[in-house]
C-alpha cells in the first residue's frame, strides 16, 4: 500500500490535532504532541503494511503517544472555557444549520459545555466517545486503535454519552 | 433510572448498531417509555454537539510550519518489527558472549605487544586458528598485513638465502610463548626431548624425496621460505615462510602420524620494504627450492604455479591452497618469478 507521508498528513492533521486537544491540557500541548505523533507516523509509514485501515494506524498512533505523555507528565487536562475562546485562532463557523440566532447562541454553549464536561471524563471514555462521536470511527476500529474489546467500547461509550448528556443536558 | 443494558442498547440504537430483533425492541420501548425516550434525545443532543464541536476546530498553522521538513522528505526504510528487534538483540548479545567466551579461552596467557595493529588484513580464506593482533611498531603502515592469525607468530632469523633485512625486525618484538617456538636455540632441542629421532627421520625423508639440498639452509628450524622476484626485476621481493611444523618427515619416524597443523608467518619483502602476511597453512609434503610463478591480482595471490621449466613434482596443493588468496596489498599486480623453499 503506497501512500504518502503528505496524503496522510492532509488527511489527519485535523483529526489527531482534535483527539490530541481532548487528551492534553492546553494547545501548546497538543501542538508539541502532534508534531511527536506525525513525527512516529512518518517515521514508521513505510512500515505500514495495510493490515490494518489507515485511520486505524494513525489514531493508534496518536492514543499510544498521547496516553504515555499524560503518563509521563502526569496530567490531568483542564479545560477553561473562556469567553471567545477560538482554540488558537483558527476556527471554523460552527457547523449548526439552524439559521435562528438563538438556537445558534445554545449550540455555541452547549459545545462549550461539552468541552468542559469531555474534560472531565476518563480517558479511555473519553477518547471513545471522541472517536466515535467526533470523528465518525466505526466500533471497530475504535477498539483497533485503542486496543480494547469491541464489547468495551460498547459500553464506555454508553456510560460517557449518559455522563455528558447528563451533564449537559440535564 | 434506566439500567446500563438499556443505556447501551440505546447508545447503539443511536449509531445503528442494533440487530433487527434488537431494534424493534427498543422501538417498542420507545415509544412506551417517554423517559427512555427522552434520554435518547438527549444523547442525540450530545453527539451533534460533539459534532459540531469537531467541526470547528482545526490545528494552528504552526503545526504546518512545524512539520514541514518532514512533509517534504521520504520517510526512512522500515526498520525490524518490534518482536525482531527484540530478537536481533538476543542474537547479537548471546554472539558477543560466546566471541568474548571463546577469545578469553584461546588467548596467550603471556604477551608483550605493545600495541594494538593500525591496520589489519586478513588473508581470503578461513582458517581454524584463533586471531591475534600483529605487533606493527616497526612496520610502516601502509605496508602491514594480516593474513589467517595465530598466536604463533614465526619470526625466523634472516639465512643466506635471503638478502633482504631480518624478518624478525618488521614483526615487532616476540612474545615469550613466540620465541620459545621460533627461536632454533630454544624450540628445537625442547623438540628433540619430545620427539627423539625425528630430525633424523626427517632428512631421511627429504633424501628419499630427492630435497636433499634444502638440509642445507634448514638450519635447525623448519621454515618454508618463497623468494618472489618480479619478472625481469630480481630480488625486488621476497616471500619467507617459517613453520613450526617438521613438514614431510613427520611421516617417515613411526609409522602412519597425523600432520600437526602448519603455522607460518609469511614474510614479503618488497623493493619498499617489508610486509608482513601471517597465516596458517597446513603442508604435508614438501619442496625444497624450486621455481614457482606467483601470481597478485588485486592485491591477493591469485596463483601460485610450477615454472613451466620446472621438470620437478607439483607443488604441495595445500601450500598452494594456503598461499592463494592471501592478501598482498602493498605488491602490485603481476606475475613474478619466485623460489619457493622448503627446509
Amino acid at each position: 500500500m503506497e501512500v504518502t507521508f503528505e496524503e496522510v498528513y492532509g488527511s489527519f492533521r485535523r483529526p489527531v490535532w482534535r483527539l490530541a486537544r481532548r487528551l492534553t491540557a492546553n494547545d501548546e500541548e497538543a501542538l508539541d504532541a502532534c508534531q511527536e505523533i506525525f513525527l512516529r507516523v512518518w517515521r514508521g509509514l513505510q512500515g505500514f503494511r495495510g493490515e490494518a485501515k489507515l485511520s486505524t494506524w494513525v489514531f493508534q498512533i496518536a492514543w499510544n503517544y498521547l496516553r504515555w505523555h499524560r503518563r509521563r507528565r502526569g496530567l490531568r487536562p483542564v479545560v477553561v472555557a473562556l469567553p471567545g475562546d477560538s482554540d488558537g485562532g483558527a476556527v471554523d463557523c460552527l457547523a449548526d444549520p439552524a439559521p435562528d440566532p438563538e438556537r445558534r447562541a445554545g449550540s455555541v454553549e452547549l459545545v462549550e459545555r461539552l468541552k468542559t464536561a469531555l474534560a472531565e471524563l476518563p480517558e479511555h471514555h473519553r477518547a471513545i466517545i471522541w472517536l466515535r462521536d467526533g470523528e465518525g470511527l466505526s466500533y471497530e476500529e475504535i477498539a483497533a486503535a485503542l486496543d480494547v474489546p469491541i464489547g468495551t467500547v460498547r459500553s464506555r461509550l454508553a456510560r460517557a454519552r449518559h455522563s455528558l448528556k447528563r451533564t449537559v443536558v440535564g | 433510572m434506566i439500567d446500563e443494558a438499556t443505556l447501551e442498547l440505546l447508545s447503539r440504537h443511536l449509531d445503528g448498531d442494533l440487530t433487527p430483533s434488537e431494534r424493534t425492541l427498543v422501538e417498542a420501548r420507545l415509544a412506551a417509555e417517554p423517559g427512555l425516550a427522552a434520554e435518547l434525545a438527549g444523547l442525540e443532543r450530545v453527539r451533534d454537539g460533539l459534532r459540531a464541536l469537531a467541526a470547528r476546530e482545526r490545528p494552528p498553522a504552526t503545526l504546518d510550519a512545524a512539520l514541514e521538513p518532514l512533509r517534504h522528505s521520504a520517510p526512512p526504510a522500515p526498520g525490524l518489527r518490534p518482536a525482531y528487534r527484540w530478537l536481533a538483540l538476543a542474537a547479537t548479545l548471546l554472539i558477543g558472549a560466546t566471541v568474548t567466551f571463546r577469545v578469553a579461552q584461546r588467548a596467550p596467557t603471556t604477551t608483550t605487544d605493545p600495541a594494538p595493529p593500525a591496520r589489519e588484513v586478513r588473508a581470503a580464506r578461513d582458517t581454524p586458528y584463533p586471531l591475534r593482533p600483529l605487533p606493527t611498531s616497526a612496520v610502516p603502515e601502509d605496508q602491514q598485513l594480516l593474513g589467517a592469525a595465530d598466536h604463533l607468530l614465526a619470526s625466523p632469523p634472516p639465512t643466506p638465502a635471503l638478502p633482504e633485512p631480518p624478518v624478525h625486525t618488521a614483526l615487532g618484538p616476540l612474545t615469550e610463548e613466540e620465541r620459545q617456538l621460533t627461536a632454533p636455540a630454544e624450540s628445537e632441542p625442547r623438540r628433540q626431548r619430545e620427539e627423539p629421532g625425528r630430525e633424523k627421520a626427517r632428512a631421511q625423508a627429504r633424501d628419499e624425496e630427492g630435497y636433499g639440498a634444502a638440509a642445507s639452509v634448514a638450519g635447525e628450524t623448519p621454515r618454508q621460505a618463497v623468494e618472489i622476484a618480479r619478472k625481469g626485476e630480481a630480488g625486488l621481493a621476497s616471500v619467507d615462510a617459517a613453520s613450526t611444523r617438521l613438514g614431510p618427515t613427520a611421516h617417515a619416524e613411526s609409522g602412519p602420524r597425523e600432520a600437526a597443523p602448519q603455522r607460518t608467518t609469511v614474510t614479503l619483502t618488497t623493493s619498499s620494504g617489508p610486509v608482513v602476511v601471517r597465516l596458517a597453512t597446513r603442508v604435508v609434503g614438501g619442496v625444497a627450492e624450486r621455481p614457482v610463478l606467483v601470481t597478485v591480482r588485486g592485491g591477493i595471490i591469485s596463483a601460485v604455479r610450477a615454472a613451466s621449466t620446472n621438470e620437478l613434482p607439483p607443488l604441495p596443493e595445500d601450500l598452494v591452497r594456503e598461499l592463494t588468496g592471501v592478501a598482498l596489498e602493498a605488491v602490485a599486480d603481476g606475475e613474478y618469478d619466485a623460489t619457493l623453499r622448503v627446509d
